[in-house]
């Protein structure tokens, strides 16, 4: 039995890792058991701290508080950071999504790399471009940057407003997750709280995506947006990220296994590579 | 330097390599220089001292003076011999440490991820941790208690190596048991020292060759008198060939008769073991009142500190009118045999 102790499960409504998870292995449960079988495994949500409870458990080290503690200097996370690390520190495994992510966690044992997954078969390249702007009254006859995120600062907003001032010609749409961390970018496109299926088509009206993260990792909307094959361009072009992404940039998301069908694939062979059922 | 590893050599090439080969891949801590692994080469061969030294590995030498059986006899220890100078060099190897935490392994060890990793999150000033061992059987020595009975092999020769590992995936879990066998381990090495180390030999009962106490049994015994508890790192996971290297060769004539596994343990458990308690700790590094609640149950809630002896498990989880029935029945009986002398 596989079981799933998940944070959030799916704040949005959005099918997430959680819920592509339960359906992949229809065994699988939310939560956290009182006993654990021997061929039991809990996946845990780094932030949730250790698992205590005998038995197989995997610590999802998904979250970039690492990151952002070195790049923005603060302390204002070390008492989540601290639940993270009691997680990587007690759990019988250790994954991270890529490469760059292992050596915040290599102290505490081996960490293995496992894809979240993306969702290829709804994210990926429309060919009906010029519809899609008309249907989101997006302008036809311009280049077109689409950036998403929140107002938080890794995200990086403030280099889309800059980008927007350095080139007027660009038009610009901008996805905020959700409300409560959502800004405005004046003479922009600015949509919130959007289904993933409009994301997908939002994807599709644009001609790049902007990645003006501060932090190394990929986040889920550029994982998305390569899935969709938009080009990506960096506001910081000398930040060191998981790859650099090529002009076609879902053969990356492929290549780097992130597709589900084949994320699917590797969760099961590795769970069995530990002695779980399911 | 935060961690020594140490671990005996002193007669065979081919083991050094093996267990060098295998305690480097494993540890990651030894190429960030926060461990380092050191050869106590035990009254060692020429050949094995050459061996060690064209090699470069780190290692120490130790020199014992040789005892006949009656004057090991006299200072109170037991048959073989050479298990006093095991002990003896187990106790330098431990002195001349050049860390706080020392992990002791066994030349015919071999290691799998995190094994080292897993040792060091439970450890603890009241806590030596030990890993889940992972033995063949041997024609005379058995399987050790608490070992898990598995064969990959029983030789450098013939060991599994993919065998091993993809079962040590497999084995291990987080968690904790009480007791289990006593290396490789590791401890503090103030805590060891403060112990008084292992006796330098078995301890010898009424003869030379009635074994009273294993070594490493006695070794632990002074440290449970300290405080020290013994626990074992399930997610800790060593093969142990069962072949050291008294037996190192081709194949020995023992192994060739019987290769499979071996009759039952030919060494008795510990007499007074604690229960396995497979529970995980709660970030304290240490069995704390919340692991032995889990592990009670119900009667758990009761505990209000980590109970110490047998009599306050009892107390703690049995109803006072059994417990006291009980305590009367222990006092009578002990009255009795108070007065029948």
């Amino acid at each position: 039995m596989i079981y799933l102790n998940a944070e959030v499960v799916s704040g949005l409504g959005e099918d997430t890792f959680w819920t592509w998870f339960q359906r992949e292995f229809p065994s699988s449960r939310l939560g956290l058991p009182r006993k654990l079988g021997s061929e039991d495994i809990v996946l845990q949500y780094s932030t949730l701290g250790f698992a205590n409870r005998s038995g197989k458990s995997l610590a999802l080290l998904w979250e970039l508080l690492p990151q952002m503690r070195d790049v923005l200097q603060s302390d204002s996370w070390d008492s989540r950071l601290k639940l993270i690390h009691e997680c990587a520190r007690f759990s019988t495994w250790r994954t991270t999504p890529t490469p760059l992510t292992s050596p915040h966690y290599d102290r505490f044992g081996s960490v293995d790399v496992l894809p979240i997954g993306v969702d290829t078969d709804l994210f990926k390249p429309l060919a009906e471009k010029r519809s899609l702007r008309e249907k989101f009254s997006i302008p036809v006859d311009r280049k077109v940057g689409i950036w998403v995120g929140t107002t938080h600062p890794m995200k990086g907003f403030g280099r889309v407003v800059e980008a927007a001032q350095r080139d007027p010609h660009v038009h610009w749409i901008v996805v905020w997750k959700w409300e409560a961390e959502a800004g405005h970018l004046h003479g922009g496109s600015n949509f919130t709280k959007v289904p993933q299926v409009m994301l997908r088509e939002l994807f599709n009206c644009a001609d790049f995506f902007l990645s003006s993260s501060l932090l190394p990792s990929f986040f889920m909307a550029e994982w998305e947006a390569m899935a969709c094959n938009l080009p990506i361009h960096f506001s910081d072009e000398t930040l060191v990220k998981d790859f650099v992404p090529s002009p076609n940039p879902r053969d990356d998301v492929l290549r780097w296994h992130w597709d589900r069908k084949t994320a699917r694939g590797l969760w099961a062979d590795y769970l069995q590579g530990k002695g779980v059922a399911w | 330097m935060r961690i020594s590893i140490l671990s005996l050599i002193y007669k065979s090439p081919r083991l050094a390599d093996w267990i060098h080969d295998s305690v480097t891949e494993f540890t990651p801590m030894i190429a960030r220089r926060e461990a380092q692994f050191t050869f106590v080469a035990n009254d060692p061969t020429e050949e094995c001292l050459h061996h060690l030294q064209s090699r470069g590995y780190k290692h120490i030498v130790v020199r014992n003076p040789h005892r006949s059986d009656e004057e090991l006899f006299r200072l109170g220890f037991g048959a073989p011999e050479y298990m006093h100078r095991v002990y003896r060099a187990y106790n330098e190897g431990m002195r001349q440490a050049e860390s706080n935490i020392v992990v002791l392994v066994n030349s015919d060890n071999y290691f799998s991820p995190d094994w080292l990793e897993n040792l060091e999150k439970y450890l603890s000033q009241r806590v030596v941790v030990t890993s889940r061992l992972v033995e063949p059987g041997h024609p005379r020595h058995g399987v050790f208690p608490d070992a898990i009975a598995a064969a990959f092999g029983g030789t450098v020769d013939t060991f599994d190596r993919k065998g091993f590992l993809d079962f040590a995936e497999k084995t291990k879990e987080t968690g904790l048991m009480v007791g289990g066998a006593y290396m490789p381990c590791m401890i503090f090495r103030s805590v060891a020292l403060d112990a008084g180390l292992y006796p330098e030999g078995n301890l010898a009962g009424r003869s030379f060759d009635q074994v009273r106490r294993y070594g490493d049994e006695a070794f632990y015994d002074r440290l449970r008198r300290a405080g020290v508890r013994h626990l074992t790192a399930l997610d800790s996971v060593v093969y142990h060939l069962k072949e050291g290297e008294k037996d190192d060769g081709p194949l020995s004539a023992e192994r060739r008769k019987a290769p499979g596994f071996p009759p039952p343990v030919a060494r008795p458990a510990p007499a007074r073991r604690l229960e396995v308690v497979n529970r995980t700790v709660d970030g304290t590094a240490t069995l704390g009142v919340r692991t032995w609640r889990l592990y009670l149950g119900e009667a758990g809630r009761r505990i209000r500190r980590i109970p110490r002896s047998p009599v306050e498990i009892a107390r703690a989880i049995l109803p006072s009118w059994a417990f006291n029935g009980l305590r009367g029945v222990w006092r009578a009986m002990r009255g009795k045999r108070v007065r029948d002398g």
